[in-house]
């Protein structure tokens, strides 16, 4: 029984020792990764957010705003997504919230087929 | 005052100088077109000559599209497009949906084009849309300037990405130029210091960006909303919403959801309709469409231009047998709906059209200003690199493409106009467009005294502008009193303001020296807008 507490221990330690590792190579390459949010990462945001939104946006009096509005807003969206990683100081969170956004919409989609 | 730290502000100023400064050349080329083609239409009436001023939807068209469609095949009874060509003659579309060569869904069908007092048929054409509408010579013009604006003539869905990428580039630039500013509604209002310093070519940046601050982000908004919309919005909406039937997510967006009943049904008094809906709208109706011809499920959907004191115009729909009003048709959906403002404001936004010639030429006047943002931010930027190899080189070429590019436009309505007696009117306009883009860079790039190439040309550009009107005339365009008769005074105010454009030039001309560096620049170290 020890020796199963242990080894969750020490699964637990090792990957909080990854994230750290993670973590930490963040801090040390802002740069490389503003471009990476910034680029394809903010890229792919944009496009996932688009096309998730027709199940999770309000239809509408027409039943067609969660259709249309998508693409309206799209330029928005990207813009946004590109812009956020420019201005955010702190890359660890700014990498964590656009990965999660990424992941969410992603859920979205999935849950939907 | 928007307050950032001091890395967050150097981050945004990198951010500014390198998105405007690394697609300074192709979004001059977008926003200088686009300012151009605001006049689009203006521009066709005066490259065509057309001095029809009457709308042909306002003579009778009943028995004209009757007789037009006797000698069609039913298939192509699926919906028939009713409007005015640039010539103000009568086009009439009857086509069905169909798959292209490349497997894209296209409208294909027969076109007829009729003198709309004589009901004489000019021409029928059989084939895809872009063929039966994409070679009038007398459109050449409008519609090159319409697509060097709208896709930089790159083929197919490339050239629609390019153009909203460099829409959303202008968003960037524009938000992360408002948000380095430290003080953005005080530089509306401070002049420019004068001379030749940094410091007042900033001045100059900061002023013109502040004031077209909005008005860029609008349009740079809206033109990304056109572009991706039918390269990413609808592909990538359709996949999930309609299992990637493009065709069908369309349809249900713009809300064709009339049961089908194909069992036979004449077409009511399409004149009727007309005078009704011109009746109801106040306006008289410029395109009519017409789904369903000769069956009992046939609809007629009469277009209305923006009436007087409204933003946007309207759709009104009729049921074709009987010819019964059925209401307001919104652009998307059957109801009014948030949507359907926020699309329905798009077009207006962008083309500026909804106050008429006035809203135009405010937007004409903005899009100037832009243009002269991207051309001042250019020059700040290369102006603190002066010493630098590569960027003077770049120098060389902005100052190629900031004279070459109006030099090309003008040079290809020569080329329009020149091949108007023999047809061929499509090949030469581009011709002449590229002829004159490669010369000038090709000069530009050998001539090492910048000023000198910005003077030649500039008088270049003047000349040429002034003289164009001769030749429009000398090639058999519209003279001013055959225009000035029919009403259609835009000839002439174009020709005018053409000479006007060049007089204006020669004398103010080298706005100009722009790009000259006179002496190493000392009064560095002014702001974050560097």
């Amino acid at each position: 029984m020890t020796d199963d507490l242990a080894l969750v221990e020490t699964a637990r330690r090792s990957r909080f020792r990854a994230f750290q590792r993670v973590r930490l190579w963040i801090v040390a390459h802002p740069l490389t990764m503003r471009w990476i949010l910034a680029g394809p990462i903010a890229l792919i945001l944009s496009i996932v957010t688009m096309a998730a939104m027709p199940f999770w946006f309000p239809e509408g009096a027409a039943g067609v705003d969660h259709l249309a509005m998508p693409v309206v807003i799209f330029p928005l969206i990207w813009t946004v997504a590109l812009m956020y990683p420019c201005i955010e100081d702190n890359m660890p969170r700014a990498t964590l919230i656009m990965l999660a956004a990424l992941f969410a919409q992603l859920l979205v989609i999935i849950a939907a087929f | 005052m928007i307050a950032l730290s001091q890395s967050k502000t150097k981050r945004l100023v990198a951010l500014h100088g390198w998105s405007g400064v690394l697609l300074s050349i192709l979004l001059y080329v977008v926003v200088l077109s686009g300012t151009v083609v605001v006049m689009a239409h203006e521009i066709g009436i005066w490259s065509a000559g057309n001095t029809s001023v009457a709308h042909p939807l306002e003579k009778p068209v009943d028995h004209i599209v009757r007789s037009a469609a006797k000698s069609v095949p039913p298939k192509y009874y699926d919906e028939i497009r009713i409007r005015e060509t640039v010539n103000g003659e009568l086009s009439i579309f009857f086509h069905t949906h169909v798959k292209d060569t490349d497997g894209n869904f296209a409208d294909k069908g027969i076109r007829f084009i009729v003198n709309p007092v004589t009901q004489e048929v000019i021409s029928r054409r059989e084939g895809f849309v872009r063929e039966v509408f994409g070679d009038e010579p007398k459109t050449a013009l409008e519609r090159f300037l319409l697509n060097l604006h709208i896709r930089l003539h790159i083929p197919g869905m490339l050239g629609l990405l390019a153009t909203g990428i460099l829409g959303l580039w202008m968003m960037v630039a524009g938000i992360s130029g408002l948000l380095a500013h430290r003080h953005v509604i005080r530089d509306m209002f401070v002049p420019e210091r004068s001379g030749d310093r940094l410091a007042a070519v900033r001045d100059r940046h900061a002023l013109a960006g502040s004031w077209s601050l909005i008005f860029a982000f609008l349009l740079a908004f809206t033109g990304s909303f056109f572009s991706f919309a039918g390269s990413i919005g609808i592909p990538v909406v359709g996949m999930v919403a309609t299992g990637g039937d493009q065709r069908a997510l369309v349809e249900r967006i713009i809300g064709i959801n009339k049961p089908d009943d194909p069992r036979p049904a004449a077409l009511a008094s399409l004149d009727y309709m007309v005078m009704d809906s011109t009746r109801r709208a106040g306006t008289a109706p410029d395109q009519i469409l017409i789904t369903h011809y000769g069956r009992r499920d046939a609809s007629v959907r009469m277009l209305h231009p923006a009436s007087e004191g409204s933003l946007m115009g309207q759709t009104l729909l009729f049921e074709g047998p009987s010819r019964t009003f059925e209401g307001v048709k919104p652009f998307l959906g059957t109801v009014p709906s948030v949507s359907n403002t926020a699309v329905g404001l798009m077009g207006p936004l962008h083309f500026g059209d909804f106050a008429g010639m006035l809203s135009k030429i405010v937007w004409v006047a903005l899009g100037s200003a832009m243009t002269f943002v991207i051309l001042t931010g250019t020059r700040l930027w290369i102006r603190r690199r002066a010493e630098e190899p590569a960027w003077q080189a770049y120098r060389r070429i902005m100052v190629a493409v900031m004279y070459g590019f109006p030099i090309a436009m003008v040079a290809c309505a020569y080329g329009f106009f020149l091949a108007l007696p023999s047809g061929e009117t499509h090949y030469w306009t581009a011709f002449a467009f590229i002829g004159a883009s490669v010369l000038c860079l090709i000069y530009g790039w050998r001539e090492r005294d910048v000023s000198r190439s910005a003077d030649r040309l500039c008088w270049i550009l003047a000349i040429s502008l002034i003289a164009l009107p001769l030749v429009r005339l000398l090639m058999g365009g519209t003279a001013w009193s055959e225009a000035m008769i029919s009403g259609r005074t835009i000839i002439p105010s174009i020709d005018i303001l053409l000479v006007m454009g060049g007089l204006m030039l020669l004398r103010w001309g080298r706005v100009a020296s722009m790009f000259s560096i006179t002496k190493p620049d000392s009064s560095r170290v002014l702001g974050p807008a560097e």
